[in-house]
């Protein structure tokens, strides 16, 4: 009978609308009465007189622009074998936390540092300083101080980067569709499981394979640091450090396979669709009122469906703009996929950055409140006053629609050189690059809708 | 509230029981500063309160403030020797805003953290989403809702919302107070779907009440973001505007309406639900200068302000604006989260009534504060005097009207207790527990 009773409240919570629902204005209210449409249209014309730009200069110039430079080289002990030591001791700590610590998720350590310090703002930070995770990740000081990370079996070459393209597919969910990815306790446990679940695909598949092919967070800050003005490679004890414009390293190094671009192209859509989600537009099309959205388990379906929608039709997208550009240039014939894709990071970092901004400027003031706790200071007001203010919402467009504009304008540009380096025609890298011109300017235009578009959930 | 007030009510209503209860709950309702400490208890162990909170999702704004305040109220309470000289514990649990999170809270409530009783969310949909597994759990569940959904009899015996008024009672005693001074012709523009059509029904019924009528009913499509279309259809001859409108587009609503109506407008009165949290003076609510909105309770602390009031702003750590001590811009939900405040007091209450000892005195808890029926102004209820319904488990206040003046809300009027009173819908002390 009481099943039988909840599945009747469960009923009457959706047939039976909230009579209170949303009635605060948000920092979506305050967009609405700024200009955004005139940014919508100069930040995207900005984007398309880029790609005019890039096809009227000489090739040399974007050679010369993302031309690397060796910095320096020579050996640097192994610190990165103390510092994923030090990670993963922190990490059980906070594991241990997340289990017994306060149940308030803006209060306890590990959804603050998971969510906030980890997933915001790491990856910024691997675009402007290189792979940090390298560095701190649970994994790889432990396997190399057992000697359990060399491998049992081969990691088959026909999966590619499946296994983390598919794993970053989970998390995605975990994170934008799941009913509560903040409790400490739940975060808990699929953190610990993650973690175990890596050792054991670690001492199978080898270190070194899994956490490029099979680890998505490996895969992922790897790709983010690509990005970085200053980029470290270590090769049997040497190291070198290489500098350039930001997104050099995207155009130095070998094309990845389709699996990757599937990859990049699944980071982009999922932060992507995490915006569309929330705007009146998908919840007027998933017959939601937005005005009374009804919390995550009224949309798991939907939205589950829409995560992986939205990664189908940025596939789509993609691939179509890179086989239109070689029917339109009839050109060399070279897979440009694999290269192309790489020029995607600009973007997905721009997303990532413009779609988190708030939330970082919001839970990092809770995650300064725990530290406050820790070493007992007295905590500070947690304050939003920036997100009810024209002033500061303003502010904080300005950084959200200039980070999409210039992360598309970089695509832009190492795309255009990324393509010149193959056929060295400028013409021809005109044409066949076209498509792809087209689609970012148009996802730019998208972008800043996306940010400046209100939201109900 | 005068004390004749609430004998008048007690007459006329058959509310209270009379002034020996108004005596005894008074008294229990007081604090005691540096009354015994808990060691004076049987028990040291702490009362358990459960908190649900609004941590994540759309109603994290609202969240965060009752938040504060409850830790406000927690701390108040346990330096003047807790509930029956035990300590209290909130244990926060994040509902995600949402109702199936929220039953899920409300079971880690009774069966892991083994507290007490379950106290605190705000939206309505968690509140019906959690209310029926609070009674399966025989959890007493205190709401702060403002929802009807518990004098409505659509809930059980073991919820109850004594610190806050509900919708219903909100609307209609702003009636009397509308017809007597704004006007008698009254058009009302809202969001089209249940929380509008409430303010509809609600309204268009106690206007009746008071000789006037509603001349136009603009229901808005929730998804519009642009207003200028619905504008037009406000009949000429209005006498008073009353709006409703929530969600993002509430600020794009107050320019738009500046913009259609220039200087010759009708009266206009809304409700601050629409613009809880934002700053009167923000850029864009010019318009709103000279109109009026209802309020819980009063954000801006006025000449009237009582000490009561004065002690609640320093404890939740609130200005005379109803702003953040440490962010001036910083707005409160005022209107809505004393009713945490008072709702703790009112549970400190109820377990000392019914010298509650552990979860086997929740039933005597639940009868305790069923027989509550007033809970005076004072420390613990500095919003104003209530009076409480037993039989529908929902509490009945006074309500304010205030009217923009130069960028801040400037109180009017208080209505009396009895404008929001209305008849039982339900009656929960027939219902087992």
């Amino acid at each position: 009978m009481g099943a039988f009773f909840r599945v009747c409240a469960l009923f009457t919570i959706f047939c039976i609308p909230a009579r209170y629902a949303l009635a605060h204005a948000q920092d979506s209210g305050i967009k609405l009465l700024l200009p955004t449409g005139y940014y919508l249209v100069g930040g995207t014309l900005a984007v398309a007189a880029t790609v005019l730009i890039a096809a009227a200069m000489p090739p040399r110039w974007a050679e010369t622009l993302f031309r690397e430079r060796v910095l320096w080289q020579g050996r640097i002990p192994r610190i990165e074998i103390i510092t994923s030591l030090i990670g993963a001791a922190l990490l059980a700590v906070l594991i241990w936390v997340g289990l017994t610590g306060t149940r308030d998720p803006l209060e306890n350590l590990l959804p603050l540092t998971v969510w906030t310090l980890w997933w915001v703002a790491l990856p910024p930070l691997c675009a402007l300083f290189g792979n940090l995770w390298a560095l701190i990740n649970p994994w790889s000081g432990v396997l190399a101080l057992t000697g359990l990370g060399r491998g049992l079996v081969t990691l088959p070459q026909a999966v590619g980067m499946m296994p983390a393209t598919l794993l970053l597919l989970c998390f995605a969910w975990f994170e934008n569709v799941s009913l509560s990815p903040e409790d400490p306790e739940g975060l808990a446990r699929v953190v610990a499981g993650y973690v175990v679940f890596t050792f054991i695909a670690s001492i199978l598949f080898g270190w070194e394979e899994w956490s490029r092919r099979g680890e998505c967070f490996s895969v992922f800050f790897r790709f983010i640091a690509r990005l970085a003005p200053v980029q470290f490679a270590r090769d049997s004890g040497a190291v070198a450090i290489r500098a350039g414009f930001p997104g050099f390293a995207v155009l130095h190094g070998a094309a990845i396979s389709i699996s990757g671009a599937l990859f990049i192209l699944l980071a982009l859509s999922t932060v992507s669709f995490d915006g569309l989600s929330k705007t009146f537009t998908w919840l007027d099309l998933i017959g939601i009122n937005p005005l009374q959205f009804p919390g995550r388990s009224g949309v798991a379906l939907p939205n589950t469906l829409g995560l992986v929608w939205a990664w189908i039709v940025l596939t789509v997208a993609f691939f179509t703009s890179i086989w239109a550009g070689r029917v339109l240039a009839r050109g060399s014939g070279v897979p440009m996929a694999g290269r192309l894709a790489l020029t995607i990071l600009p973007i997905s970092l721009a997303y990532h950055a413009a779609h988190y901004v708030t939330v970082l400027l919001v839970n990092g003031q809770y995650a300064r409140n725990a530290a406050q706790r820790l070493v007992g200071v007295e905590e500070t007001h947690v304050t939003t006053s920036f997100l009810n203010t024209i002033e500061d919402v303003e502010k904080i467009w300005q950084f959200q629609s200039g980070a999409i504009v210039v992360g598309h304008i970089l695509a832009v540009l190492l795309a255009h050189t990324a393509i010149l380096a193959v056929t060295g025609n400028r013409r021809e890298a005109v044409t066949s690059g076209a498509p792809l011109a087209i689609l970012m300017i148009a996802y730019t235009a998208f972008g800043l809708w996306l940010l400046a578009a209100p939201t109900g959930a | 509230m005068a004390a004749d007030e609430i004998t008048r009510g007690t007459n006329r209503r058959t509310l209270l029981k009379g002034a020996a209860a108004i005596g005894a709950v008074a008294a229990g309702s007081q604090l005691l500063p540096g009354a015994a400490r808990f060691a004076q208890a049987q028990s040291s162990a702490p009362i358990k309160v459960g908190f649900q909170v609004h941590r994540t999702g759309i109603g994290a704004a609202y969240g965060r403030w009752y938040d504060r305040t409850t830790k406000a109220a927690a701390k108040l309470i346990n330096e003047n020797g807790g509930i029956n000289g035990r300590p209290v514990e909130i244990i926060a649990e994040d509902d995600g805003t949402d109702p199936k999170r929220g039953a899920e809270v409300i079971e880690k409530f009774a069966n892991k953290h083994e507290c007490d009783v379950a106290f605190g969310t705000l939206f309505s949909h968690v509140v019906i989403g959690s209310a029926p597994r609070a009674g399966e759990l025989k959890l007493p569940y205190f709401v702060v809702s403002e929802g009807h959904h518990v004098a409505s009899g659509m809930l059980n015996r073991y919820t109850l919302q004594p610190g806050i008024t509900d919708v219903k009672s909100q609307v209609q005693s702003m009636a009397p107070w509308v017809a007597d001074n704004l006007g008698k012709k009254v058009t009302m523009i809202y969001p089209d779907f249940a929380f509008g059509h409430d303010h509809r029904d609600y309204f268009s019924e106690a206007i009746e009440r008071q000789g006037g009528n509603v001349i136009a009913k603009i229901a808005v499509p929730p998804r519009e973001t642009s207003f200028f279309k619905y504008l037009p259809k406000i009949p000429k001859d209005t006498e008073v505007l009353y709006h409703v409108m929530v969600g993002p587009g509430v600020l794009t609503f107050v320019k738009e309406m500046g913009e259609y109506f220039g200087d010759d407008r009708p009266e206009i009165f809304g409700f601050i639900d629409s613009l809880e949290a934002v700053d009167i003076a923000s850029p864009g609510l010019e318009f709103l200068e000279g109109s009026h909105f209802w309020e819980g309770y009063p954000r801006y602390a006025g000449p009237n302000q009582s000490e009561h009031d004065k002690f609640y702003r320093a404890a939740v750590g609130v200005d005379d604006n109803g702003a953040s001590l440490s962010d001036p811009k910083d707005i409160s939900t005022y209107a809505h989260m004393f009713g945490c405040w008072e709702t703790l007091h009112i549970l400190k209450a109820g377990m000392e009534a019914a010298d509650y000892k552990g979860p086997k005195d929740r039933q005597a808890l639940i009868e305790a504060v069923e027989n509550m029926d007033v809970f005076p102004e004072s420390q613990a209820h500095p919003q104003g005097s209530k009076l409480f319904n037993g039989r529908t488990h929902q509490a009945f206040a006074h309500q304010h009207i205030s009217k923009v003046e130069g960028g801040k809300l400037v109180p009017v009027h208080k209505t009396s207790i009895f404008d929001t009173y209305y008849e039982d819908e339900v009656d929960y002390t027939k219902m087992s527990f």
